[in-house]
């Protein structure tokens, strides 16, 4: 579905990304989990096309789209769903979905919106709530339901999600990571970044560990969870047996 | 006062203010999809009434405003296209000073096709000296004429950022440009399409007014300087704040006249300008904390 090689990316003179590589099969979960500044923010919004590659390449399907507009990776079937959720605040639940679809109603305007707003709705019925209400008041966690809800109207193949569970109360936490599994099972391909490495890794398949733009580690979830490394720096587990 | 000459201060203020406020409106469309403010906005006014003026010459009143209309929309669409699409390094600052030199050149090339002359459509209907009573206060026909397209311009645009997929887009990029990107909206044709919106507004009002203000190659220029002051007033990027400020404006000024000199009305909303920009910068319907993130 998606392989990176070789990647070089960052803003201006300054390098995020050095050479980082990656595959993602159709189907899968797989998390990127690494600390502040490690540069998975940065990969995920090189894949989308928002951060320019400055050298390698990102296959999506079999097409490098690593010069292309965001746009135009959107309509390719890569949405990202990003960090800080960016939601369209002065404009309704119902507008913020429909936006989502926009590469669909553009190309056809007959496209039945309402019953994927209902598919969205079903999935998160608190959105169906407050269908009318502007995106700015809504709480954190639903502000986030809706940022998923909207890459998912593009009907994408691949979706990236950035740090979903930043900023949100435990419960929500586990419920977002709930949909997320759910989302897998309805068939969709998930690129995962995250801090809370623990969560991330309960649900993924298999997992990269990030580290000032490279990639360090690499593995199925289960060896990742049971690796000494990532235990004491992203899991705090030693922390936690003082504790004990 | 009484109360016909009330009357006659406000009716003027309304038809000043609701001109001031299709120009904010003009400098908020742009504002939206790029976070500048486009200077040559009143540049497109000129263009609009001067452009519709040449062509009544050989042509029906409705057919030349429409031409003029189209015309200048095309030229807010070229100056998308050359000047601002391209640019390398697209900072606010570097946008805004793009537009600064743009309104200069428009001006001087209006300069070499038109001369310096004064000119004006003729009245819509009427003439200079038709006018309508209402209870007691004596206003032309053309002023009826501008709150009219006004009106009409302030709706259109509602419904079209409500209800049209190409309106709510625009209104995504000014939520969030990114976000929008994320959508998969191309938001460079959304900065075209928003030129070439408040472009052919601009025409439109640039139509309307010219009777009664008369059409002059640097007539942009104090058009601009009002329709900016309204903009900061109501809050950038407001369009009801817009239409608010606007009619505040112009009856404060209208309102001036009758204890102040005329001469100083041109001061009134510089003053304002002035001082919402020391005490509240955001406007009067902006939010504060939004303000303090922008750029500009």
């Amino acid at each position: 579905m998606l392989k990176i090689r070789n990647l070089n990316a960052g803003y201006g003179k300054l390098r995020v990304l050095k050479g980082v590589s990656l595959h993602v099969a159709p189907g899968e979960i797989v998390t990127i989990i690494g600390g502040n500044g490690s540069g998975k923010s940065t990969l995920l919004r090189t894949v989308a096309g928002i951060v320019r590659a400055q050298e390698g390449e990102i296959m999506l399907g079999g097409r490098d789209i690593s010069a292309d507009e965001p746009e135009t990776i959107v309509s390719a079937g890569c949405s990202l769903v990003p960090e800080g959720r960016l939601i369209f605040n002065t404009m309704t639940v119902r507008e913020n979905l429909s936006l989502g679809a926009y590469p669909r109603l553009r190309g056809d305007r007959k496209t039945d919106l309402q019953a994927e707003l209902e598919v969205i709705f079903a999935m998160f019925p608190r959105l169906r709530e407050r269908e009318y209400q502007l995106g700015g008041t809504l709480s954190g966690g639903e502000q986030q339901m809706l940022a998923i809800g909207r890459a998912l109207m593009a009907r994408p193949r691949l979706i990236m999600l950035d740090e979903p569970s930043m900023g949100l109360a435990p419960i929500i936490v586990k419920n977002i990571f709930e949909e997320i599994r759910k989302l897998r099972g309805a068939g969709n391909t998930i690129l995962l970044v995250e801090q809370n490495a623990r969560a991330a890794l309960r649900i993924a398949d298999r997992g990269y560990v990030i580290e000032t733009g490279q990639m360090v580690l690499e593995g199925t979830s289960e060896e990742l969870l049971n690796n000494n490394d990532v235990q004491r720096a992203y899991l705090g587990k030693e922390y936690r047996s003082i504790g004990e | 006062m009484p109360f016909e000459q009330l009357l006659q201060y406000i009716f003027s203020g309304i038809t000043s203010g609701s001109i001031y406020a299709i120009v904010a409106i003009g400098f908020n469309i742009i504002y939206n999809t790029t976070g500048i403010i486009n200077f040559a906005q009143g540049e497109f006014l000129m263009l609009g009434g001067m452009t519709a003026i040449s062509l009544h010459s050989f042509m029906p009143l409705p057919l030349a405003i429409l031409a003029a209309v189209i015309i200048t929309s095309a030229v807010g669409a070229l100056i998308d296209f050359i000047f601002i699409r391209r640019l390398k390094s697209p900072s606010v600052l570097n946008m805004v000073i793009v537009t600064i030199g743009l309104s200069i050149m428009i001006r001087e090339i209006a300069l070499h096709v038109w001369d310096e002359k004064v000119r004006s459509l003729p009245y819509f209907t009427g003439s200079e000296v038709t006018s309508i009573n209402i209870m007691g206060a004596y206003i032309s026909p053309q002023v009826l004429w501008v709150l009219g397209v006004s009106g009409v311009i302030v709706a259109f645009l509602g419904v079209f950022f409500r209800f049209t997929l190409t309106g709510r887009s625009m209104r995504a990029c000014a939520s969030n440009i990114t976000a929008a990107r994320l959508c998969g909206i191309n938001t460079k044709n959304m900065v075209t399409i928003s030129f070439m919106l408040s472009a052919a507004i601009g025409a439109l009002a640039g139509c309307v007014i010219s009777p009664i203000t008369q059409t002059q190659y640097d007539c942009g220029t104090s058009l601009a300087i009002k329709g900016f002051t309204v903009a900061i007033l109501g809050g950038l990027g407001n369009s009801t704040g817009a239409v608010i400020g606007g009619i505040i404006i112009g009856l404060l000024e209208a309102m001036s006249i009758s204890i102040m000199p005329l001469a100083y009305k041109d001061a009134i909303s510089i003053a304002i300008l002035l001082i919402i920009l020391f005490a509240r910068p955001s406007g009067l319907l902006g939010k504060r904390e939004a303000a303090g993130l922008k750029e500009f």
